[in-house]
């Protein structure tokens, strides 16, 4: 079970999976031929339920080896229960009760385990092995030779001549995997990758046992190529037509079966009609926030609560008034069934996605943007009048408000500090819990040399253990769309890009030994580039005069009295130039002493291009509080950069801390449009809604349409409100111990953290939690990970949803949605729907 | 009537179990058929003998416990084989949200249909059927017998080799009765098999070619009707406009010659017939008819006089 539980959690999200472990530098201690090398990563790459590489090949990978197992698991469950159903076995011969004893023994083991464990009896010991090890491997021995008989017998009687060979291929890959536990032993292979050492030993029994946990993944990978050869046949088989005409079925079935997207829609407007009446934004600022995230979640809710509903019913009310008979009488597939059924619902989904976007944008327009208009003008008016502080107030409510109803594109850096000696860090100070968030937060103290640096462009990830090569991060800024063609800073980037390649190509030819023809390639080259680089020069040089004219210009007529004509002059200037690159920073305070009452604590901004050495020195700036700071850098700091800076931030108020994580600091591109960049946020809630849909057709094969529905139910709770606690479970991180052994704490008020008294209830709690939390912690392994395809917070927020991260949830939805298609394809294929 | 096997059936037993696996019920044992192409073919019995899962069975919504069916000559999973087969269930299975027309579009786009061939079809069955005036209402609104016929017309959609008939006239009226077995034997003429169940021995004695009778699972009889329904020790002699000194004379010759148990009589029509024949009368001639009683009534007030 232990090779389940530690499974890296793909399920959760492809890039939470456990990152490489490159075995690859330590390939001089292995005793074989180098040319091995690359098969033996294969094996153990392809073989190793805990690794896999930080990339999407790694994702797709641990995908494939989680379904491969959850595929072994279900094959030997079905043929088990077709032996016991078809009487093949449970008939009371000597093998079954040997299963019957392993059933009788696992409980007692388990019980004396705990009993040891809570010390209320002592640890026996046999031959220097616990005598519960030895209950144990006797309750295991037990249950293979009932399986393995029991799997045998059925598929000698019942089975045909393809799940023969599956037999065969399953135990070639049980010896497979275990022979190359010990070859990986042997060769020193498995002492690397356990990181023991060239000169730690390691026995053969526990190769063995290594080879026995991948041999899990080579037999789950042998009955997932049977069940895809299956599925492959049958995918031949499906026509457009058909899933067309399905799809049209349920989408009329819906319609005026249930009534459910006028219900829904309904729905909607009436709690649109009062949403202004109980939407109270805290501050004024928030108002756009608010709104947005309500209305996503309202979207969100009627269109999941509609799924959840319609999904799980349709197939069993089919099989349930017999009309199922007349369609699986046509040349229809199960599988068509199945993705018809899917398709007409995600259009219903889709199309009342589309009217309630566009209800959404208009509602926000309506409300939103005449509130940012009527605080404009009131600013305005505020300014006119000579109150300044109130025109302040409202002018930066405005931009909040405006900041909120954009899509903006955030370029991150890689963030690194500096102690208060100038020691760089991958962490700063840590004040409390903010280390263990998901985004661990640390703080620079005022008014040393202590700074949090944050490093654009092709960077060693921080966080590289010590003594290993650095991994590179790719945190290059779009220096491009930064920079505009045909402006100053647009042409000095190619002079610096050019003289950096000659540079280069006079430095090649420095090299000693080098052929007669490279040289003669390298001179034709800083030729040619040589003269580029004078026509660029130029370019340049003009591009600067044409500015300082017009600058010239708009100042004498200035001079003159001419505003309209300076304010036109120093436009045609400003356009000769790009504009700023804005930077946005969110940091809290940290306050060790109270210090004054309102008075901000301050910080400085640097700004750095490592490849030209040119310096920004920005000005100091009060930290906002609960709200964004707004920095202005000069876009010549990016010329010749090729998307290398550096921002340093130090804070510059004495014995006050400043707390930072690697996204509170990000350069803005240019926004996108809101109306669009809302429309990408509900496509996470149709992503949504296309797992849900999967789950609950596959839920509608095989229940009755109640249980259907609170299965489909569960799976989105779990998803969406206890994934966290889910991945929590698995791992066996929960405090407090399992089910049985909360309850008994929840009714004895005892804590946590505290250990119970061993009394026998619970010894028996303890004895039922490690009976089911094995079991429990699989699910993890089927429930979705609804909060990662959920986006709505970053539109809420303002953020843009980029399509990197549109595509990565869509492949992250399929990996969820494609398996309970299948599942439900092959469990109403195997039933009997007159039955 | 070729001698093409279309449907045959080894050992066809099935089973019905419980949750648990146990034996509740063994609805079909070890039925061996061979069904021809062009033939018309009744499966026969009162409830519970095993028509319906029979052909549950041949159509794979059901798994047969033992033996096996061919259809075409392929197992009954085999999903292509469906589409030369039409199908009308015992009951009128029918999506009740949609119309005659949309419900006749469904069923023909899962077949390998052209659009224009689908809606000319569609249009020539809803008239077949006699459903053209309500071909725009939903299926919730029709009647029993207006759903059979919608039901015969979805299992035609596809012009299917092979027509299988679960009880085609259940439900419907005696005009409907004979409007579906006339629909019937045109199938037949071309060239098509049709297996129908059903347990009005009139309506299978009619047009069923052969006949399979069941009862409580087990094949009882099979063959031809003509062959079945001939009582081979009684020789029947029709006349007409004997005198009885005519009759005396035949009843004579045949006491003669070793004859028993004669019994003479006028030979009857069947219920079926008589009522077709009033229906058509009333047609062409309508008003109301004296009937039998009346004409009864009429003679027993004439005596008392």
């Amino acid at each position: 079970m232990s090779g389940f539980l530690t499974l890296p959690l793909l399920w959760a999200q492809a890039g939470a999976a456990a990152p490489a472990r490159p075995p690859a530098g330590a390939a001089p201690v292995l005793n074989i031929p180098p040319q091995w090398i690359p098969a033996l990563k294969w094996l153990y790459l392809s073989g190793d339920p805990t690794f896999t590489t930080n990339d999407l090949f790694g994702g797709f990978l641990t995908w494939l080896k989680a379904v491969s197992l959850l595929c072994l698991i279900a094959w030997i469950v079905s043929w088990l229960v077709i032996g016991v159903k078809e009487r093949v076995v449970g008939q009371g011969r000597w093998y079954d009760y040997i299963g019957v004893l392993a059933l009788l023994l696992t409980p007692v083991s388990v019980l004396l385990r705990v009993l040891e464990s809570v010390h209320r009896i002592p640890v026996y010991t046999v031959m220097g092995t616990h005598l519960t090890a030895y209950t144990a491997l006797a309750c295991v021995l037990a249950y293979l030779i009932w399986i393995e008989i029991a799997i045998g017998r059925t598929i000698k009687k019942l089975g045909r001549p393809l799940d023969v060979a599956v037999l065969i291929g399953v135990h070639l890959a049980l010896v497979f995997g275990m022979a190359a536990g010990v070859i990986l032993q042997r060769i020193g292979f498995l002492a690397l990758i356990m990181g023991a050492g060239p000169n730690v030993q390691i026995s053969t029994l526990q190769g063995l046992i290594y080879g026995v946990r991948m041999s899990g993944t080579f037999m789950g990978y042998i009955v997932f190529a049977r069940i895809a050869i299956r599925c492959l046949n049958e995918l031949w088989g499906v026509r457009g037509r058909r899933l067309y005409s399905i799809g049209v079925l349920s989408w009329h079935e819906a319609n005026r079966r249930m009534w459910a997207p006028w219900v829904v829609l309904t729905v909607f407007l009436l709690v649109l009609a009062f949403t202004h009446w109980f939407l109270q934004p805290p501050r004024a600022a928030e108002m756009g926030r608010l709104y947005v995230g309500t209305l996503s979640l309202l979207c969100s809710i009627l269109l999941t609560v509609m799924i959840t509903v319609l999904a799980p019913l349709s197939l069993p009310t089919d099989i349930q008034q017999q009309t199922i008979y007349t369609v699986v009488s046509k040349p229809t597939r199960r599988l068509e069934l199945i993705w018809g059924r899917m398709l007409g619902y995600m259009a219903l989904v889709t199309v009342l996605m589309l009217v309630f976007g566009g209800i959404s944008l208009a509602y926000l327009w309506k409300t939103v943007y005449t509130t940012i208009e009527t605080t404009e003008a009131q600013a305005l008016k505020a300014k006119k009048e000579n109150r300044l502080t109130e025109a302040k107030l409202l002018t930066e409510q405005a931009q909040q408000l405006r900041t909120r109803m954009q899509a903006r594109y955030p370029v991150m850096g890689s963030l690194a500090f500096l102690d208060s000696r100038g020691t760089p860090h991958a962490m700063g100070i840590d004040v409390g819990q903010d280390q263990s968030m998901r985004q661990p937060r640390s703080h620079i103290e005022g008014a040393t040399p202590s700074a949090a640096i944050w490093s654009f462009g092709v960077v060693p990830d921080p966080f590289t253990r010590p003594g290993q090569p650095p991994i590179p991060l790719d945190r290059r800024i779009p220096v491009s769309s930064f920079l505009q063609e045909g402006t100053i800073e647009s042409a000095l980037d190619r002079v610096y890009a050019l003289q950096m390649q000659i540079d280069a190509d006079k430095q090649a030819k420095t090299q000693a030994n080098l052929p007669a023809s490279r040289v003669s390639q390298l001179d034709a080259a800083i030729t040619r580039n040589q003269a580029e680089l004078d026509r660029l020069r130029a370019e340049y040089d003009s591009l600067r005069k044409r500015a300082d004219d017009f600058l010239a210009q708009s100042a004498k007529a200035q001079q003159a009295g001419h505003l309209d004509e300076a304010r036109q002059l120093k436009l045609e200037a400003t356009k000769l130039s790009s504009p700023d690159l804005l930077v946005e920073m969110s940091f809290n305070v940290y306050r060790t002493t109270k210090g004054k009452v309102g008075e901000p604590v301050y910080a400085e901004i640097t700004a750095v291009n490592p490849r030209t050495g040119r310096e920004y020195l920005g000005d100091v700036f009060a930290v906002k509080e609960y709200y964004t700071n707004r920095a202005k850098l000069p876009a010549w700091l990016l010329a010749g950069s090729n998307g290398a800076l550096r921002i340093e931030i130090r804070c510059m108020t004495p014995t006050q801390y400043l707390g930072m994580a690697e996204s509170d600091l990000y350069l803005l591109l240019p926004p996108g449009n809101f109306g669009f960049n809302y429309m990408k946020g509900l496509f996470g809630i149709w992503l949504q809604a296309m797992v849900l849909t999967a789950i609950g057709v596959c839920a509608g094969t095989f229940l009755s349409w109640p249980v259907a529905l609170l299965t489909t139910i569960f799976f989105f709770v779990a998803g969406e409100l206890a994934f966290a606690f889910l991945v929590d479970f698995s791992r066996q991180a929960i405090m407090g111990g399992g089910p049985f052994e909360s309850l008994i704490r929840l009714v004895t008020h005892d804590n946590q953290m505290s250990d119970l008294t061993p009394t026998a209830g619970v010894v028996l709690a303890k004895t039922l939690d490690s009976l089911v939390m094995p079991l429990m912690s699989m699910i993890v392994y089927l429930v979705p990970n609804f909060q990662a395809l959920d986006v709505t917070n970053m539109v809420a927020d303002g953020f843009a949803v980029s399509w990197r991260l549109m595509g990565v949830n869509t492949l992250l939805a399929l990996a969820y949605a494609v398996p309970f298609s299948l599942a439900g394809y092959l469990i109403l294929k195997n039933r009997e729907v007159a039955a | 009537m070729s001698h093409e096997v279309i449907i045959e059936t080894r050992n066809l037993t099935k089973v019905y179990r419980d949750f648990w696996g146990r034996p509740k019920v063994q609805a079909l044992k070890a039925l061996d058929l061979r069904i021809h192409r062009g033939e018309i073919f009744g499966l026969l019995g009162p409830n519970g003998s095993g028509k319906t899962t029979t052909i549950k069975l041949l159509l794979g919504l059901l798994f047969p416990t033992d033996g096996e069916a061919l259809i075409f000559n392929e197992p009954t999973t085999n999903v292509a084989k469906n589409e030369r087969i039409g199908y009308l269930p015992e009951e009128s299975y029918l999506y009740k949200f949609l119309n005659a027309e949309e419900t006749l579009h469904f069923y023909g786009r899962l077949f390998k249909i052209s659009a224009a061939e689908r809606t000319k079809r569609v249009a020539h069955l809803i008239d077949l059927v006699g459903l053209s005036g309500a071909k725009h209402r939903q299926l919730r609104e029709y009647s029993k017998g207006m759903q059979r016929r919608i039901g015969l017309a979805q299992a035609l959609i596809n012009n299917p080799e092979l027509i299988l008939l679960d009880e085609p006239t259940s439900g419907l009226d005696p005009i409907g009765t004979s409007e579906i077995k006339s629909l019937i034997l045109e199938q037949r003429e071309q060239g098509k098999t049709i297996v129908l169940s059903g347990h009005l021995l009139a309506d299978m004695q009619d047009i069923c070619d052969r006949i399979a009778i069941l009862h409580r699972g087990e094949l009882k009889e099979l063959g031809k009707v003509s062959d079945l329904l001939t009582v081979q020790d009684v020789t029947q002699i029709k006349a007409r406009n004997l005198t009885p000194n005519a009759i005396a004379e035949i009843q004579d010759v045949i006491r003669r010659h070793g004859g028993e148990n004669m019994s003479v009589d006028h030979p009857t029509t069947t219920l079926e017939e008589l009522f077709l024949r009033i229906v058509q009368e009333s047609e062409l001639h309508p008003g109301r008819r004296k009937v039998a009683e009346d004409a009864a009534r009429d003679q027993a007030v004439l005596a008392k006089r």
